[in-house]
């Protein structure tokens, strides 16, 4: 009985450190690629724009229409609490945090993790499937250039672009309530948006949803490189796959609260 | 078995295995980098998100930095011969089993290969991809590798076959 337990602990305790290695080795490959500048390359290249183009632009619409929405509804809920409050006039500086801080990174992170996560990973595991990476192997193409840097590269581009795209949407979106509903003017909008920014931040705000969209881009190569030969593994690697993203943007979630929590104690 | 200096012999071979194993290794030795032989056979298929032009221009692409464009350029008698000119555009599911043929062989040419090497190839393809491969100003050898009782097949070929133990 104990032995079994043992046994099955152990086994876990593998196929975990497997995972995080598997990781790892695609994260450095891919880091590899992007110091030696890969992107150089005209057939590198043609594949990052490509996906840069399916996972960044193709989410545009997407992402703009769910700032407007959520900029808009965050700004008439929190200004009716701070209102209750009596400090109604921060509001425009609590959702400029909230806005660059949580909801950004985190919603285009998701965005990432439902539209594109899945379509790498199926993508690479076709590949895997179909032995297109023996082709690649005898046209001496590397796979850490040509496949997982330009996934890593482009998703991170993307996590980046998109979190800055419905920061500044979901603003416009938030101001379209305060200004039209509880009458607060630009000028003191845009103020204390300007306030509520502060230089040293801005490398976490832009590292956060890089950082995330990275995640996502590793765990859904990791588990299409898993796959086998079989069709059938497909859809069970695209569930592992969503749920590592998930597991990783948490931890990277928890990583950036204890960052900031910290810079504020030494502050 | 050195490779290289097959290469340099004049023959076109026929390599017979009696294992998977042993194509296996075969294969392996035959895509190392320095021997530049364009293998042709269903273990390396094009790659299904590109197109048949992109597939072709692929190695050149990444190995030489060369555009798209250029490769069209270098490979335009060979589409003209092989009939692509309509297939150049298409993805690898909307090809016929001839055409998806001829652009695996195409692909060889597109980086100026020594040799191409038909891996299992159907019997009614040898003959013309002889001829055609024998007809092109570049010195390439034509190598066939098999399992050693379909080596009867390419016997029309008049072949010197090589067993690989």
């Amino acid at each position: 009985m104990s032995h079994s337990l043992l046994h099955r602990l152990g086994h876990t305790a593998i196929l975990r450190t497997q995972t995080f290695s598997g990781l790892v080795v695609i994260f450095l490959k891919a880091l590899e690629a992007g110091v030696t500048c890969a992107f150089m390359n005209r057939a590198v290249r043609q594949v990052l724009l490509r996906q840069i183009y399916f996972t960044a632009v193709q989410a545009c619409p997407f992402i703009g229409l769910a700032a407007l929405v959520l900029g808009a509804i965050s700004a008439h809920y929190l200004f009716n609490f701070l209102d209750s409050l009596g400090a109604h006039g921060a509001v425009a500086g609590y959702l400029t945090q909230t806005m660059f801080k949580e909801l950004a990174p985190l919603a285009s992170a998701l965005l990432i993790m439902v539209r594109s996560g899945p379509a790498v990973t199926s993508e690479i595991a076709l590949m895997k499937i179909n032995k297109e990476f023996q082709t690649l192997r005898m046209l001496h193409v590397s796979v850490g250039r040509y496949i997982f840097f330009t996934r890593v590269a482009a998703f991170a581009v993307a996590g980046l672009s998109l979190a800055l795209l419905f920061t500044l949407v979901g603003l416009v979106g938030s101001f379209l309530v305060l200004g039209y509903i509880h009458d607060i003017a630009l000028d003191t909008f845009l103020e204390q948006v300007v306030h509520a920014l502060e230089f040293d931040e801005l490398f976490t705000l832009a590292a956060k949803p890089c950082f995330m969209a990275v995640a996502v881009a590793l765990a859904s190569l990791d588990r299409g490189m898993a796959v086998g030969r079989a069709f059938t593994e497909v859809p069970v690697k695209l569930i592992q796959g969503m749920i590592l993203s998930i597991a990783l943007v948490l931890t990277i979630e928890i990583g950036f609260v204890f960052l900031d929590q910290a810079l504020r104690t030494k502050l | 078995m050195n490779l290289e200096k097959l290469l340099t012999s004049e023959d076109d071979l026929v390599f017979t295995v009696e294992l998977e194993e042993q194509m296996d290794r075969f294969l392996d030795a035959a895509t190392a980098p320095e021997l530049c032989i364009g293998i042709v056979g269903e273990r390396f298929p094009l790659l299904a998100n590109l197109s048949v032009l992109e597939n072709v221009a692929l190695q050149s692409m990444y190995q030489a930095n060369k555009s798209v464009a250029w490769v069209r350029n270098r490979v335009a008698p060979y589409i003209e011969q092989l009939a692509l000119e309509e297939a150049m555009g298409k993805r690898r599911a909307d090809l016929s089993e001839e055409e998806l043929f001829n652009v695996l062989l195409l692909r060889c040419l597109a980086v100026r290969c020594r040799a191409v090497l038909l891996v299992q190839p159907e019997p009614w393809n040898c003959g013309s991809t002889y001829n055609f491969v024998k007809g092109i100003d570049a010195d390439i050898r034509l190598w066939i590798c098999c399992f050693r009782d379909e080596a009867a097949k390419y016997a029309s070929l008049h072949l010197r076959q090589i067993a690989i133990e």
